[in-house]
């Protein structure tokens, strides 16, 4: 029973070390089997940067922008890019590995797939874009990073609810290969949101996503237990909130 | 020393090298692109500084033998793309 149903843990928003660290508690626990599979759904407070694990921080960061505004930094464990989380709802999927398409880019199209499902329930049209992005009109709406350690698969990612362009590119830089490499000329203007595509209510998004993320799948709404807790305290002090590991590349 | 390359697909692929005299003696690859597990990515490092890749007939072909071989797996970026980036790396 706990091998195959869904633990849903509700919305709910912590710092971005705190937030990494849950991710990897989960995932422990779920490898112990003290926890089934899980979905988790969370929000960033404050709002954070997280870079993937093989970028060099601080050409993608500007650390002095964060400084200013108030914006955690944080490196994930998950390669992929640079990701400003601010209003959005970020998601974690949770599992045995043997629970989600063997092929890693497969596994990117699956997911990615109950994104753009959750994005019809609320009347936008998405499309799964290889790697691992989601695009609605040709920009960037979603992007996941996948993981897959001891037998564990983790895949976390964000769904943008509404955009501060000047605040997100005041805290990301862009290289200028990136620059050089894109049709369109402002890289403001390769992303968007959901707010910006239709003026929907969080509460639907909310709902989309759960309803998107349990779709055919058995599920319960659970909680996390006190040992999840405790690890993941332990977790962000050691790792995620360290500036050893932060500044790591 | 950096050298870098913008991948088919849209990842950066990135390499800093340290010299000691004319000796490469470390060698960090960088970028936005996905490995798996992604601890594998130091041993990878190691393993192109102690066969001292950038010097062999077909950086590509070791590359892609040490993944395949530690059943290690690049996404957004191929062995070609970091032979590219080691071929001819000087001190």
């Amino acid at each position: 029973m706990l091998r195959k149903r869904w633990r849903v843990l509700r919305y709910e928003t912590a710092g971005a070390a705190y937030n990494m660290a849950l991710d990897e508690a989960i995932a422990e626990a779920v490898a112990f089997r003290v926890a089934g599979p899980t979905i988790r759904f969370y929000g960033w407070d404050p709002a954070a940067v997280s870079v993937g694990r093989f970028q060099k921080l601080e050409e993608v960061v500007d650390l002095e922008g964060c400084r200013r505004l108030g914006v955690d930094v944080v490196r994930r464990s998950t390669g992929g890019g640079a990701v400003f989380h601010d209003q959005e709802m970020t998601y974690s999927v949770i599992c045995p590995e043997d629970m989600m398409p063997a092929d890693i880019n497969e596994a990117y199209r699956e997911i990615g797939g109950w994104i753009v499902n959750a994005l019809k329930l609320i009347g936008i049209e998405g499309t799964f874009e290889p790697i691992n992005d989601v695009l609605v009109k040709g920009k960037k709406i979603s992007g996941s990073a996948q993981s897959r350690r001891q037998g564990m698969f983790v895949q976390h990612g964000t769904l943008i609810y509404d955009l501060d362009r000047v605040k997100m590119f005041s805290v990301l830089k862009v290289p200028r290969d990136k620059l050089d490499s894109h049709s369109i000329g402002d890289p403001a203007e390769r992303v968007t949101s959901v707010r910006e595509q239709r003026k929907v209510p969080w509460e639907y998004v909310e709902a989309a996503m759960a309803n998107a993320f349990i779709m055919n799948r058995e599920w319960y709404a659970g909680d996390l237990t006190s040992d999840e807790l405790a690890r993941a305290e332990l977790i962000a002090r050691m790792r995620y909130g360290n500036d050893e590991w932060t500044f790591e590349r | 020393m950096e050298r870098r390359v913008r991948v088919a697909g849209g990842k950066t692929l990135a390499l800093d090298f340290e010299c000691q005299g004319e000796q490469v003696v470390r060698i960090r690859i960088s970028g936005d692109f996905f490995f798996y597990p992604e601890e594998g990515l130091e041993r990878l490092e190691s393993f192109l500084i102690e066969e001292n890749a950038w010097k062999a007939d077909d950086p590509e072909g070791i590359i892609a033998k040490f993944l395949l071989e530690n059943r290690f797996q690049a996404v957004g970026f191929g062995p070609s793309d970091l032979a590219y980036l080691l071929r001819g790396l000087r001190c």
